[in-house]
């Protein structure tokens, strides 16, 4: 989704705009200082925009505004807050040049717009795909001893999230207001499906391939010993890993707590164990 | 454990959890990065780095998502590495004393957001006159409750909760070590299946059976089963969008969110508890 199109016209040099790109990525790092109950991420939002507030309106009365429009309610994810910085620094900068159709109402609503389907999107594509495929991996190696598996995970997500943050402020910028016309609704939805088929997959295989869920129980048939454990093996292979899941997620869905649920297995754990059912 | 390795653990804590509000949600508190720093403090590495990538299984659903509030990783895994160097009753054990610690932990982290709220409202006095400097006043006070709300509790769990717990744990026998161990390997299931109720879409939903089947019946790599997903995905994609008639006009400026459908998940956005 890279764009090409040359900034509209009230817009100041490449040099300046580049550095206006930078500084929105890095200050776009701190959008969830100060997070608090009522209004989310706005303290952190209102951060990020405030050297360009301050610029574009020198007088007082009309800076107060600015930056009251601006601590208002404000939540998405924090990776991808690069479109909305780069829309909402392109408006203001409209705005403060007297532009007909950008006001108040207008930022306020696409800044509205925009923070639902992209935490959609990182939720889905960073809190569910990629970050648990990292940690999967990089643990796998971890577990044994390889200090490789923490130096990959934490450098690996750093590299990603940098990326993400500069090509995605960068492209909110130059593409502006237009934004939607590029970026559809439609879009960010297939977005967001393609990362939870992605991540419904890859958690299917963290279940058969890191859950080390066994029985010990053996039984005698006549003179043999047989391992029940050999059995289900026999049926399918990491049975017992996958039933276990899949309780646990039908009692998530039935909106039991993730505590309970938490301190419940363990509790349970620790009680099958004692008696030798799992191990 | 010293009072200066308990201090200096707390503060990497909170520094950890810090990043998440100032330093772009870098994953610095994940159990995997957290445990071998706690671990080199402590002077075993080794320790740190296997319980981090233990307890990064267990944790490995658990993202402020859709109203949840997820343990508290961070102060889980340092209070479970530094139990598992310390006791020398290894990861099991590690594994069994941070879930607790995690759960109580995010006790720590609803305190400090709570407070932010009340804090929020000098700032819009402050917004009102337009005095910018007395809103970064209001930032960095938000900052510190959250880490001294993560610095204080694992300092004092550290230097006087330790030696409680090792006791308790001295007068381990056959039983309850195996009791341990079936905790420890049954506990990242709950991981797993917070992941797969984030992701969980009723049409979309076989597809964890696809994962699943693909990883018991052949030696696929999680990484593999990524990468087969992936570009499964991107065929269906591009088959799907390029079937559909003319694409409708998008709005330029719509009001509200894209439409979802009746079947996924809720949109997170309002609970986000980040």
């Amino acid at each position: 989704m890279s764009d090409t199109k040359a900034p509209p016209a009230s817009e100041p040099d490449t040099a300046e705009t580049r550095r206006e790109i930078r500084r929105l990525t890095f200050r776009g790092l701190l959008v969830q200082a100060g997070f608090n109950y009522e209004r989310y991420q706005n303290l952190g939002f209102w951060w990020m925009m405030r050297p360009l507030l301050d610029k574009l309106y020198p007088g007082k009365a009309e800076r107060a505004a600015a930056y009251q429009r601006h601590l208002v309610y404000f939540n998405t994810h924090p990776w991808l807050i690069g479109p909305i910085a780069g829309v909402t620094a392109v408006m203001e900068r409209q705005r403060a040049n007297r532009a007909e159709n950008i006001d108040d109402e207008t930022i306020s609503s696409v800044k509205i717009g925009l923070m639902a389907p992209l935490a959609g999107i990182g939720d889905s594509l960073v809190f569910g795909t990629l970050r648990p495929i990292l940690g999967a991996v990089c643990a796998a190696m971890a577990v044994t001893g390889n200090v490789a598996g923490a130096l990959i995970f934490f450098f690996g997500l750093l590299a990603i999230q940098f990326g993400i943050r500069f090509w995605t402020t960068s492209a909110g910028y130059h593409t502006g207001v237009r934004f939607f016309d590029r970026i559809s609704p439609e879009t960010i939805d297939r977005i967001r499906r393609g990362a939870t088929m992605v991540g419904l997959a890859v958690a299917g295989g963290l279940v058969a391939t890191l859950l080390k869920v066994q029985t010990p129980w053996t039984y005698t048939n006549g003179h043999q010993k047989i391992k029940l454990q050999d059995q289900l093996d026999a049926v399918l292979p990491a049975m017992l890993p996958l039933a276990v899941t899949l309780l646990v997620f039908v009692l998530l869905r039935r909106r039991v707590s993730p505590v309970w649920v938490l301190l419940g297995t363990l509790v349970v754990g620790l009680v099958l164990g004692y008696f030798g059912v799992l191990g | 454990m010293s009072l200066a390795q308990a201090a200096l653990i707390a503060v990497v804590v909170a520094l950890a959890y810090l990043a998440r509000r100032i330093g772009g949600d870098p994953g610095l508190e994940r159990p995997i990065v957290l445990g071998p720093i706690v671990g080199l403090i402590l002077g075993d590495l080794q320790t740190g780095i296997i319980v981090g990538g233990s307890l990064e299984l267990v944790f490995i659903g658990a993202s402020p998502i859709g109203g949840s509030v997820p343990p508290n990783v961070a102060i889980g895994a340092a209070i479970g590495t530094a139990l598992a160097v310390g006791s020398g009753h290894g990861v099991q054990a590690a594994l069994v004393a941070a879930i607790p610690a995690a759960v109580v932990g995010t006790f720590f982290e609803l305190f400090a957001k709570t407070v932010c709220s009340f804090l929020v409202h000098r700032a819009d006095r402050a917004a009102a006159e337009a005095r910018g400097r007395s809103i970064m006043a209001v930032v960095w006070a938000g900052n510190a409750v959250h880490f001294l709300a993560y610095a204080i509790p694992t300092f004092l769990v550290l230097r006087f909760g330790g030696s409680a717990i090792q006791s308790l744990l001295s007068g381990l026998n056959e039983h309850v070590q195996a009791a341990l161990n079936t905790a420890a390997a049954l506990l990242p299931a709950v991981g797993f299946a917070i992941l797969l109720s984030v992701l969980y879409n009723k049409m979309l939903f076989p597809l964890f059976f696809v994962g699943f089947a693909v990883a018991a019946y052949t030696d696929f790599s999680v990484i593999g089963i990524a990468m087969l997903a992936t570009a499964l995905v991107a065929v269906i994609m591009r088959r799907f969008s390029s079937s559909a008639a003319a694409p409708p006009p998008a709005p330029a400026v719509p009001a509200a969110p894209a439409e979802k459908d009746a079947d996924s998940a809720p949109a997170p956005v309002t609970t986000r508890l980040v």
